[in-house]
């Protein structure tokens, strides 16, 4: 199944977001599994559809849940991610992420005048993930009143494990990316960030986060858990490049809710190879 | 009865009652994991196992398994999973996997990735995505063949 050129394929996911596959050892039938998988994922882990495997356990009201090994899975890697961003990345912000008015596909949202209507509902902080989330090896339980929210760290995860079919290829979905390869120079995969300039890697994941998109009049969708509300932050947009795109995606996401300053020390103390903000 | 007698009886009753219990603990065939409480409700969702205490108090996951219970898949994917084990190339991997429909694959590939992380409390994906990511050249001007952005 090696190709000499390259296939590549650009389709919508995850309510709208651009997504591209590009690969050289794989071929049209291949990318198109890997869009059913992107599809699949969606289907299952989608917050704005009633009848998901997610929804399904956001509405368990505490009752031990059997999950598929995907939820699963997920659930893990949102616990992980909750503590990589020492609690700022927060799958549990689900509630906060409606009130702020983000409650259907951002393709659906538009500029919906009441999303700033229902900023205005008192907030509260998040409460600490591992606290209402719990995983067992074959049934999960999720505190009553809480609901999670897998879209934070769902794509990451997602090109990373695709991005692993491949020996060389790029998996961009909605702008979380892994790269692995020689790519088709045979140097590495040139990547663009967010201020225009490029890097060139041959195994690493690259992720933008910010306020520039999925925004709405005051309101935007990265929520800081420790007020309940969209992030009061100075960064616009800021990419990452980590050894996944799950780390990337999460790493940029904390960087964007901690602001400028407190930002760049904490990506500082990680291990963290680039950052780019653009203010 | 007199007291001292009144005590034996009781330690007796105790001691074969204790006994009794400890023996249906033990044939207790439920999964170590199986709430402690057996299901009253299964209306609220078709895989809800169990009630619970509106008042629980959950304990965070750091000392439980990382594998996902093998029931939790199926047959067709347990066959998968071993041979997704034994191959050693991509391609090979890619072949494997093409058996299955699109949601199936996602439910090997996602058990496989639970099985393949370290566990939270010693580090979980922060561990393996510690690992510095390979990077050729930054801050470069060369066209990008892909661009991150905001989603």
């Amino acid at each position: 199944m090696t190709s000499s050129r390259p296939v590549r394929h650009t389709f919508h996911a995850f309510g709208g977001a651009r997504c591209e596959i590009i690969t050289l050892d794989g071929d049209a039938d291949d990318v198109a599994g890997l869009v059913d998988e992107v599809n699949a994922f969606e289907r299952r882990l989608s917050r704005f559809d009633p009848r998901s495997e997610l929804s399904a356990l956001n509405t368990s009201a505490g009752l031990a849940f059997i999950p598929s090994p995907l939820l699963r899975a997920l659930l893990l890697v949102a616990l992980e991610a909750y503590e990589l961003s020492d609690g700022l990345v927060n799958a549990g912000v689900h509630d906060a992420l409606v009130d702020a008015g983000y409650d259907r596909t951002f393709s659906a949202l538009g500029s919906d005048e009441r999303a700033v209507d229902r900023v205005a509902a008192a907030p509260a902080p998040v409460p600490p993930l591992p606290l209402v989330l719990d995983v067992g090896p074959s049934r999960v339980r999720l505190a009553p009143g809480y609901r999670v929210d897998l879209g934070g760290v769902g794509k990451g995860w997602l090109a990373d494990r695709l991005a692993e079919r491949f020996d060389n290829t790029v998996i961009n979905l909605g702008g979380d990316l892994r790269a692995r390869g020689d790519g088709l120079e045979q140097h590495g995969w040139t990547i663009g960030l967010c201020d225009g300039t490029t890097v060139t890697v041959r195994d690493a994941g690259v992720a933008t986060s910010g306020t520039a998109r999925r925004h709405w009049n005051d309101g935007h969708h990265l929520i800081d858990p420790r007020i309940g509300l969209p992030a009061q932050t100075d960064i616009d947009e800021i990419s990452v490049v980590a050894a996944s795109a799950l780390v990337a995606e999460v790493t940029a996401k904390t960087a964007v809710i901690l602001g400028a300053e407190q930002g760049e020390r904490w990506l500082r103390e990680r291990r963290v190879r680039t950052a780019v903000v653009a203010a | 009865m007199g007291s001292g007698k009144l005590k034996a009886v009781t330690a007796v009753a105790t001691a074969v009652i204790c006994g009794a219990a400890a023996a249906l603990v033990a044939r207790d065939p439920r999964p170590a994991d199986a709430p402690l409480q057996p299901p009253t409700n299964n209306a609220s969702s078709p895989t809800a196992a169990s009630t619970s205490d509106p008042g629980l108090v959950i304990e965070p996951s750091c000392n439980k398994g990382r594998g996902a219970a093998p029931s939790n898949l199926t047959a067709a994917e347990r066959d998968v999973i071993h041979q997704m084990q034994a191959a050693t190339t991509a391609a090979a991997r890619r072949a494997i996997l093409s058996a299955l429909p699109a949601d199936e694959r996602q439910q090997v590939t996602a058990y496989l990735d639970s099985r393949n992380r370290n566990g939270r409390c010693a580090g979980g994906a922060a561990n393996s995505d510690r690992v510095e990511p390979s990077v050729v050249a930054s801050s470069g001007s060369e066209p990008a063949i892909s661009n991150t952005y905001v989603s």
